[in-house]
């Protein structure tokens, strides 16, 4: 797997969405752009492993234009129990929140995503902020998911 | 690669009703946002929310609440919740239901399970709204505001399309 610098991945992107892009490289995070994604690797206390996603599609609704931020905190062939399911979203968040996803043409496994809305005028501070939140939060609900493993750790 | 400590951001996970009652920061921000709108609403029974009333097709109805008092997250972020009920039962929800609507995905927002302090199971769906630059006094044409009320409109609009697939002709309020 490579991974680029960001300035790197803003040259590439930026035709799709010059400002994101810009206020992404603002954020000094590392970033590595996939068709449909930025893909952004965290470090979470110098051990654990954390990917988190940024759809490059716009959502919008009237005056609404988000983009979903997301990190995957459970990823399996089997689904998850309906107790974990039950425990899982009745989770409440400051910001944010869970969607499960059964597989699919795209991906084989079942997930649970921890995901974030973006508005599309984010400023660097607040992306980076939301990026931090994402990253442990995901760590955590994935810690507690997977019996302490480190799923992204591979 | 980044690294980052965990133990200061973890703290916005939370656990249970809390957040429902958020009471960490001036409601007049909230208060004044709301009445901008020109959405009819007043005080939830509790005092926790604002409670905002919308009548569909086939005399529905949908009731979308806005918790007044906005909580504060890390590094001065504060954060409204709007949310509404869209299945209510006495009973835990079945497996079958929760894959049916847990993996729907929306544009903005989530569905979550809800268990309140009388056992009450309920599946509610709900989106956060940035409350962080809200001011003490607000205007109709102010973008927050304008932003504000959409979210209100998709949270209503989403409960009620839900509403109408889980319940049919019972309407969840």
């Amino acid at each position: 797997m490579t991974w680029i610098l960001l300035p790197l991945a803003v040259t590439l992107t930026g035709s799709i969405d010059d400002k994101f892009a810009e206020t992404l490289k603002e954020t000094k995070v590392i970033t590595k752009e996939l068709p449909k994604f930025y893909e952004i690797r965290f470090t979470v206390d110098k051990k654990r492993k954390q990917t988190a996603y940024i759809r490059k599609e716009v959502f919008e609704y009237r005056s609404i234009q988000v983009r979903e931020a997301f990190s995957i905190c459970y990823d399996n062939k089997l689904a998850p129990s309906p107790e974990l399911i039950l425990a899982a979203f009745q989770k409440r968040f400051s910001v944010g929140g869970l969607v499960l996803e059964k597989p699919s043409d795209e991906q084989a496994n079942w997930r649970i995503r921890f995901k974030l809305d973006l508005p599309i005028d984010i400023s660097a501070k607040d992306l980076r902020l939301k990026l931090d939140v994402i990253a442990t939060t995901t760590d955590g609900l994935e810690a507690e998911f997977n019996a302490g493993k480190d799923g992204d750790d591979k | 690669m980044m690294f980052l400590p965990t133990l200061a951001l973890l703290t916005i996970l939370q656990d249970g009703v809390a957040k429902e009652s958020g009471n960490d920061a001036n409601s007049a921000p909230t208060k004044a946002a709301i009445a901008a709108t020109g959405l009819s609403n007043e005080l939830s029974a509790s005092g926790l929310s604002y409670k905002i009333d919308f009548t569909h097709p086939e005399s529905r109805k949908q009731t979308v609440y806005v918790t007044a008092k906005p909580s504060a997250t890390i590094k001065g972020l504060l954060t409204t919740f709007i949310y509404t009920t869209v299945w209510v039962s006495k009973e835990a929800p079945t497996s079958e239901l929760l894959l049916k609507v847990l993996t729907q995905t929306k544009k903005i927002g989530q569905f979550y399970v809800f268990k309140d302090s009388k056992d009450v199971w309920c599946i509610r769906f709900g989106a956060n709204f940035n409350a962080t630059e809200l001011k003490e006094s607000s205007t109709s044409t102010d973008p927050l505001v304008t932003n504000l009320k959409d979210t209100i409109y998709f949270v209503n609009q989403v409960g009620e399309e839900a509403d109408k697939e889980l319940n049919g002709n019972q309407d969840i309020k």
